[in-house]
């Protein structure tokens, strides 16, 4: 889980996973760790989330967190058009040190799209690069689910 | 027809045309069939070629968990025990160059070692807990640098991990005995995550890693591989040998699965193999149980010992006594003891009583015996003891003073002097004494004068003075009239002693002064008193009768009383 502080990481992924660290690690080491149990077609499958401490002016995402993921999440905020250029800026990094993993661009607070910065034209822009798209709401828990199983289908199929 | 054909046919064809043909039916070019007929034909060609594959079949057969490395260990034990009893010397000189590398690792992790155990040591030295080991120390007689390492070196490895190092993911995870189990998945990446954060802060180098984190009295201890990672979670203070038991594990990890290792896509299961690698450093070693001996244990031992030693004195003390007492009665004349036990801490004693016998209380109480201690079950009887016998005569005979008896089987002998009428007496009643049969009076005399008062013979001794010229020792005649007089009276003395009862000896008393050269003095005057001493001993006069005393007289007036022999008659 990688994006710009407070797009909402955290709570995407605190109702659906399985955590015994504490927030702090966040902010002190810069991670945390959790897990999520899932079931593609009927396979079991172990995801370890490395939820990356929001990267802002004063911290900054450390590559060595990335390396080995096998995909990610780039997450921003509906509502902060920054956070949409802090995901693009960050998946250049992910990008190279995970040698290309399998990603899904998570738009948090779809509950609030009324107010969205973000706008149609430029998560259309990313659509027509291929990417995926998906708008989530950590709050209503709207898509969380289905953007851990895409990404873990798309995982496993980057592996076959 | 057909053969013809063909046979005229071959004749036309070319080599160009059989090298189509050749590449038509096995599919392969003339300089690859060579090197297949090379192979087939050559042997040393054949095993050239067979060397180069041979290596990466069996890499194969290995993963593939056709062969495992444990079927083949015997064949190389077997090779290399062979070659070194045939030539050890070339194994020797292959080993050379390993040997001292080898030798100075090893050398090199042992000073590793110490030096950490120093450390160790002297970092914490200064610990309340050191303190308090060094008080112990004091006062115990283990040494200080015995309770350190007994303290130092208590721990329990309670997980261990292998995590890979890329991806962060668990690999395998092995526990101890009796440990709760925990997320080890989350733990493992977590772990990984606070390596990369340890190394992005501090900028290490990329093949470096955090080695030991400690948190209170647990410890996490990591070995880095080229692709995977040991954390040892231990409890305590690990001991430094620990760390290559790590090592080791994670070399045989990354021996046996290079290739799992290298190709790792999330797949864990084929590390469940890894366990033999693992288990081994889920070390513990408990505090060493030789605590400070039981002394309560002990003492209460020592008590009981005491106790047991005491009943078992006493009780060998009281059957001492017991046996002596028994033995005292068996000898006593008058008594017959038929059996002794022992009952309720108490002699009991059955047979037979003389009523002459002495009182049992009197033996008793030779014996310092009390009479609780004692129980009597006699029944009367009559002895025929010597001693018994004469008691009973006296009480039935009532004999006189000057008569003695003794007896001897049957016999009563009766000796010393009597009147007539007791003698007839003696005849008439001596049958009368149990055990008595016959009479002997041969040493019997009668005597009807009354016994001769010899008190006189005293003060006649001690009348007799002898006076010596100057240095004379010798009586003159007057003077040895005078001394066989005293010769009869001393004679008559042992004749008193007896009748009497009495012990009186004759003390020579040789008067001299200290005028003069008083060791002449004193020599001469004993000189007289021995020489008497000689005499009366020649008349006949017991020794034991006889003493010598040399007396200084001081008084000059009286010159012929300090050349003086007296006597003093004086019961000893």
């Amino acid at each position: 889980m990688v994006g710009a502080f407070a797009v909402g990481k955290t709570s995407l992924v605190q109702r659906f996973v399985h955590s015994i660290f504490s927030q702090k690690y966040q902010t002190t080491i810069g991670v945390k760790i959790d897990q999520k149990e899932i079931n593609i077609d009927g396979k079991e499958v172990t995801l370890l989330l490395w939820d990356i401490h929001g990267e802002d002016d004063f911290m900054k995402v450390k590559p060595t967190y990335l390396i080995g993921s096998s995909g990610y999440f780039l997450v921003a905020d509906g509502t902060r058009a920054d956070t949409y250029d802090t995901a693009i800026k960050l998946h250049e990094m992910a990008s190279s040190v995970t040698k290309n993993a399998p990603f899904i661009f998570l738009i948090n607070k779809s509950d609030l799209q009324d107010t969205w910065e973000i706008t149609e034209n430029q998560i259309e822009t990313l659509i027509q690069k291929g990417w995926q798209i998906i708008r989530t709401s950590a709050k209503d828990g709207i898509n969380v689910e289905n953007a851990f199983v895409q990404l873990t289908q798309s995982m496993l199929q980057s592996q076959s | 027809m057909y053969d013809n054909n063909h046979l005229k046919g071959s004749e036309k064809l070319n080599e160009a045309q059989l090298n189509e043909l050749r590449t038509l039916i096995t599919g392969l070019e003339k300089p690859a069939l060579r090197r297949l007929q090379k192979l087939m034909t050559d042997p040393h060609e054949f095993a050239v070629e067979i060397s180069e594959l041979l290596p990466f079949s069996i890499r194969q057969l290995i993963e593939k968990g056709s062969v495992h490395i444990a079927d083949l260990l015997p064949f190389f034990e077997e090779m290399i025990q062979e070659s070194i009893e045939k030539n050890p010397q070339r194994l020797a000189n292959l080993l050379f160059p390993i040997m001292g590398p080898a030798i100075r690792k090893a050398v090199s992790e042992d000073l590793k070692r110490l030096i950490e155990s120093l450390n160790q040591g002297l970092e914490s030295s200064l610990s309340p807990k050191h303190l308090k080991w060094r008080i112990q120390a004091l006062f115990s007689k283990s040494t200080y640098l015995e309770i350190m390492l007994s303290h130092a070196y208590l721990f329990q490895v309670k997980h261990i991990f292998l995590i890979h190092r890329e991806s962060a993911l668990l690999l395998h995870h092995e526990k101890a005995d009796h440990v709760a189990d925990i997320e080890a998945d989350m733990v493992a990446s977590m772990l990984s995550a606070i390596g990369d954060f340890v190394r992005d802060s501090f900028h290490s180098n990329e093949g470096e890693g955090v080695d030991t984190i400690k948190i209170g009295e647990t410890n996490l201890w990591i070995e880095q591989g080229p692709h995977a990672i040991i954390a040892a979670v231990v409890d305590g203070n690990p001991p430094p040998d620990l760390r290559l038991d790590l090592k080791e594990a994670i070399e045989a990890v990354h021996y046996n699965h290079r290739t799992d290792l290298e190709k790792f896509e999330g797949e864990t299961s084929v590390f469940v193999h890894t366990s033999k690698f693992l288990k081994p450093c889920l070390r513990k070693e408990k505090k060493d149980q030789r605590k400070r001996p039981p002394y309560f244990a002990l003492v209460i031992l020592l008590l009981v010992c005491i106790g047991i030693g005491y009943l078992v004195y006493q009780k060998t003390q009281k059957n001492i006594r017991f046996k002596a007492l028994t033995e005292a009665f068996k000898s006593e004349n008058g008594y017959l003891i038929s059996q002794t036990k022992k009952q309720n801490g108490q002699l009991w004693f059955y047979g037979l009583k003389d009523e002459l016998a002495r009182q049992p209380q009197e033996i008793l109480t030779e014996q310092s015996f009390d009479t609780d201690e004692v129980t009597f079950r006699f029944k009367p009887f009559v002895s025929l003891d010597s001693s018994i016998v004469i008691v009973r005569a006296k009480k039935v005979l009532s004999p006189p003073e000057t008569v003695k008896f003794t007896y001897d089987k049957g016999n009563l002998f009766v000796s010393g002097t009597c009147k007539a009428d007791w003698l007839d007496l003696l005849h008439n009643n001596f049958h009368k004494v149990w055990g008595v049969h016959s009479l002997n009076v041969d040493d019997l005399k009668i005597s009807d004068e009354p016994p001769i008062d010899l008190s006189w013979i005293i003060k006649d001794i001690a009348s007799y003075r002898f006076i010596f010229d100057v240095n004379e020792l010798k009586m003159n005649d007057e003077q040895q009239k005078q001394f066989s007089n005293l010769t009869s009276a001393a004679l008559l003395l042992e004749e008193y002693n007896h009748s009497k009862k009495k012990n009186y000896k004759i003390q020579v008393q040789s008067v001299t002064s200290k005028a003069g050269n008083t060791d002449a003095n004193q020599g001469v005057a004993l000189s007289r008193a021995e020489n008497f001493i000689g005499l009366l001993r020649e008349a006949g006069v017991p020794d034991e009768l006889l003493e010598a005393k040399v007396i200084y007289n001081e008084d000059l007036a009286n010159k012929e009383e300090v050349r003086s022999v007296s006597f003093k008659v004086a019961e000893k």
